[in-house]
């Protein structure tokens, strides 16, 4: 296997660990606050420094990490189950059912997702499980499209026949027969979606409008980091780079399973 | 010919209704009332004022009805009022647009003229250290996240080195200056945001033009080329590029909505008076009737980016007949 | 002798494919090459400009003289002058071997080595391909040409540096029967018109009988029987030959059943020991797997890979079936 996709596994693998053992490995609690030791520097004590309130920097990023992680998966959960449903139904049934979903797919994506996320998301309360709702709610068009085109090249062939000559439901074929062989380029989508949905999260914390403290999630902290700029350069570099390994992590993996694929 | 033509132009109507359905959807999702806002303002606004409010803005009125008469006045370009000062919507949306729009020209100037040749030099040298190094380089583009990217910019280029100027797009003394110095400084304004703004866009095509013209150079027509005694310039330049970039054209029309959507973070960061950036305080204030025009104007120049690149398609590729 | 293949061995994908060939073409001459899809004749066609794919693999041994040059040997630049000069091709498929983005035209003016009255001579090309009503018509596409189109406009492409030598893969076997008849004509006439020497490339016995004047028959990367096409027909003497000849149905012996050749070629990676065709072969015996046959001469220019000399007597009863006879 290429070297760039294992080191995309662990990547993916030791954020998940972290987010796991969270308490386990996070030194302090995330909320303390130290008023003595505002905005120190990455020292023993605290090897990524401590923030505007003397709150352990490390710390609140392995909890962050929690939650970046949590969004991912939970969105792009979300977005995989509309789409995969949608594209799955659209590729079957076809004709204006098929219609009618394609219109709807494509009046979804004129729209720049941000823009939607951002405006219903500040119309909301802007609580995890809004942000998770919400970006799934927008991400789904292009697994459908992809299942769609998987079920339509599928649900032609022969075993396919023979399953509806044996009198097999609609349900059955495509729940037990089309979709687990059109998951493949579904899958790099998956992964690819996690970068993403980590990506909106942290940006959308760091508009403000995201996670909001005190739970620390990368994109919060990162706007501390913003305010205290000059003061505090640990403030801006570790979440970001946090932020950045994950998503290429994600990356990675997704191009990785991609290249297994196109065998 | 003119059945694909009217087919064509139903579809986009379709489209059209589509966006300013989902568009109105969006904004009712909200809890409470528009006006609460402005009620909250001020405590002593009595129920009764505050039910006069909404009879004046309409929006005591079954949804649907809410929707007809706002549709009738979008179709019209008509956003009504903003609530924060009292402006046109419209007005508001068109003063911020070109801004917006040159960044995200100038964007994907710098895409093209950058991926395109390192997607084609990584397939044309396959496997080689050359290909390898601008694949890591290329995920690392894909990963870093814009809004870390520009405030380390800021933090580096505009602070520390004070190389570039960081905020808006003109500086102080802007009026003063002559028409070439105000090109001048324009464009240094425009920098950081345009080089954030292509950052990501850079990989993508980057990766794609890879493989398109990986695509391309197995095919038989450059068994072909090569047969006939060409150059092997000629064969890669002029046999396989021209292949290469067809699907690249259609990626092109298919960024915009990304671009647009990128720029509410740069805009705000840089405190570039763009649409992003408009779109993003009209959020954070509630201002309804601009968050509307915003939503549907993006659409709708999402819309018309797909359309060139349909039409672009169309134009390069002979197969396809053009409408 | 115009081109001399002197013990070709050819790599491809890892698997030695071509495993020693020879083959001589002189001006003027057919050559036919048959085989069944897999014995590595295409390849040898390719190689002979080495037009093989570096990542795919490439020639281990051998020589290619061409007018006395080694092919093998020469720089790119020197390759390039002989590429579509003086050795062109007519490949398989003519839809995906035509540029779809550039005009018919455009594509044979390139193939042009003089750069003035281009018009002129681009139009004689045509006629002389039978595509006089697309003369003046620059501006068409090779996806509004029928298949049989695209070939003639393949083969003006080949003869429009005037070659010595045309190599033609498979050009009948994606086009209707009714075309393939048109385009194998065609090629007789510009072969006749212009002297040319031809490599004709094939599956099919029936297809090359006409124009060839030696037909080497190639079997798991070797040749195994080689002569004159008279002779092949009606005297073949390697067991693969006679197999192939028999499999040809017939109009003429409606009653009789036609014989294939039981069995498959065999994987490269897994060749049978001793003679490759020990396997299919009806008149083998014990010897036939000690070694490798090594091809032997029998007379009249005629060579066979084969032991044990196939005679008339030996054929027993299935006769010799019909071949395409020419018009």
């Amino acid at each position: 296997m290429n070297k760039l996709t294992i080191f995309g596994i662990c990547i993916v693998g030791f954020f998940i660990i972290i987010a796991i053992f969270a308490p386990i490995i996070a030194p302090y609690n995330p909320g303390q606050i130290d008023i003595e030791n505002i905005l120190t520097a990455p020292s023993y004590s605290h090897i990524f420094g401590t923030d505007s309130l003397g709150r352990d920097l490390f710390s609140r990023m392995v909890y962050g990490t929690r939650i970046s992680l949590m969004v991912g998966f939970i969105a792009v959960g979300i977005a995989s189950l509309i789409g995969i449903a949608l594209g799955a139904i659209a590729g079957y049934y076809g004709k204006w059912v098929d219609t009618i979903i394609m219109r709807f797919i494509d009046i979804m994506l004129c729209f720049p997702t941000f823009f939607l996320i951002l405006a219903v998301i500040a119309l909301l309360e802007p609580s995890i499980i809004n942000i998770m709702v919400i970006i799934g709610a927008t991400s789904w068009m292009g697994m459908a499209r992809l299942m769609r085109a998987e079920i339509l090249s599928l649900k032609e062939r022969d075993f396919i026949y023979a399953e509806r000559a044996i009198g097999a439901s609609d349900l059955r074929i495509i729940t037990r027969h089309l979709i687990p062989n059109a998951m493949a380029p579904v899958l790099v989508n998956i992964t690819l979606g996690i970068a993403g949905a980590i990506l909106v999260e942290s940006s959308l914390s760091f508009l403000g409008i995201g996670v909001q403290p005190p739970t620390p999630s990368w994109g919060n902290i990162l706007s501390e980091g913003k305010a205290v700029m000059g003061a505090g350069w640990w403030m801006m570099a570790f979440p970001g780079l946090a932020i950045f390994v994950t998503v290429l992590g994600y990356n990675l993996l997704g191009e990785g399973i991609r290249e297994k694929l196109l065998r | 010919m003119w059945k694909q033509i009217f087919k064509r132009i139903i579809g986009l109507i379709v489209l059209l209704l589509g966006i300013t359905v989902i568009t109105f959807a969006v904004i009712h999702v909200a809890p409470g009332k528009p006006t609460d806002m402005e009620a909250q303002f001020n405590p002593k606004v009595s129920m009764e004022a505050r039910d006069r409010i909404a009879h004046l803005y309409g929006l005591d009125k079954p949804l649907g009805v809410q929707y007809i008469e706002w549709l009738k006045r979008v179709i019209r370009f008509d956003f009504g009022i903003s609530f924060m000062d009292s402006r046109p919507v419209m007005q508001k949306i068109l003063e911020r647009i070109p801004i917006t729009l040159t960044i995200e020209l100038f964007s994907i100037i710098l895409i093209l003229l950058i991926g395109i040749p390192i997607g084609v030099g990584s397939a044309v040298k396959e496997g080689s250290f050359y290909d390898r190094f601008m694949t890591v380089f290329v995920f690392i583009g894909f990963a870093v996240p814009t809004f870390w990217l520009s405030l380390v910019l800021m933090d580096f280029i505009g602070v520390r080195w004070a190389l570039l100027p960081i905020s808006g797009i003109t500086s102080l003394e802007f009026e003063k200056f002559g028409f070439f110095e105000k090109a001048i400084d324009m464009s240094k304004h425009l920098i950081l945001p345009v080089a954030v703004s292509a950052f990501g866009g850079l990989a993508g095509i980057s990766r794609y033009m890879r493989s398109s013209m990986l695509n391309v150079l197995k095919q038989d027509y450059i068994r072909t080329a090569r047969a006939k005694g060409l150059t092997e310039k000629e064969v890669l330049y002029k046999h396989a590029l021209k292949n290469a970039l067809l699907p690249v054209v259609t990626i092109l029309g298919l960024s915009v909505p990304g671009l647009i959507g990128g720029s509410v973070i740069f805009e705000s960061i840089f405190s570039i008076p763009g649409m992003g950036r408009l779109f993003y305080e009209s959020v954070m204030s509630r201002d309804y009737p601009v968050i509307m025009g915003v939503l549907v104007i993006g659409a709708v120049l999402t819309l018309l980016g797909n359309l060139l690149a349909d039409i672009s398609y169309a134009a390069v590729d002979p197969r396809i007949k053009l409408e | 002798m115009l081109l001399q293949i002197k013990n070709l061995k050819i790599n491809y994908g890892g698997l030695d494919v071509v495993r020693g060939i020879d083959l001589n073409i002189d001006k003027g001459e057919c050559v036919g090459l048959i085989g069944e899809s897999g014995c590595g004749k295409t390849t040898v066609g390719l190689s002979i400009t080495r037009l093989i794919p570096e990542r795919k693999g490439g020639i281990s041994s051998g020589e290619i003289l061409f007018e006395d040059k080694d092919i093998l040997k020469l720089d790119a630049e020197e390759l390039r002058k002989i590429r579509g000069k003086k050795i062109s091709y007519v490949f398989q498929e003519p839809s995906s071997s035509l540029n779809p983005v550039f005009t018919i035209y455009e594509q044979i003016k390139e193939a042009l080595e003089e750069k003035d009255n281009t018009d002129n001579l681009v139009a004689e090309i045509l006629k002389s391909v039978g595509l006089e009503k697309i003369i003046g018509k620059k501006n068409m596409y090779p996806h509004e040409f029928s298949g049989g189109m695209q070939q003639r406009a393949m083969i003006g492409m080949a003869i429009a540096s005037k070659p010595s030598l045309i190599v033609l893969d498979e050009p009948t076997t994606a086009l209707d029967v009714t075309v393939e008849r048109q385009i194998l004509d065609l090629i007789m006439e510009l072969k006749n018109k212009m002297n040319l020497s031809i490599l004709f490339i094939s599956h099919d016995l029936r297809i090359v009988f006409n124009i060839a004047d030696n037909i080497g028959i190639m079997y798991a990367g070797k040749i195994v029987e080689y002569g004159l096409k008279e002779k092949i027909i009606s005297d073949p003497s390697h067991p693969y030959t006679i197999g192939l000849i028999d499999s040809v149905p017939s109009f003429e012996h409606r009653k009789k059943s036609f014989n294939a050749i039981g069995g498959r070629a065999p994987l490269f990676s897994d060749l049978p020991k001793g003679c490759n065709f020990y396997p299919r072969c009806k008149f083998r015996i014990d010897k036939c797997v000690e070694k490798e046959p090594e091809l032997k001469d029998i007379s009249g220019g005629q060579a066979s890979r084969c032991i044990r000399t196939i005679s008339a007597e030996l054929r027993s009863t299935t006769p010799i079936n019909g071949i395409i006879k020419s018009r």
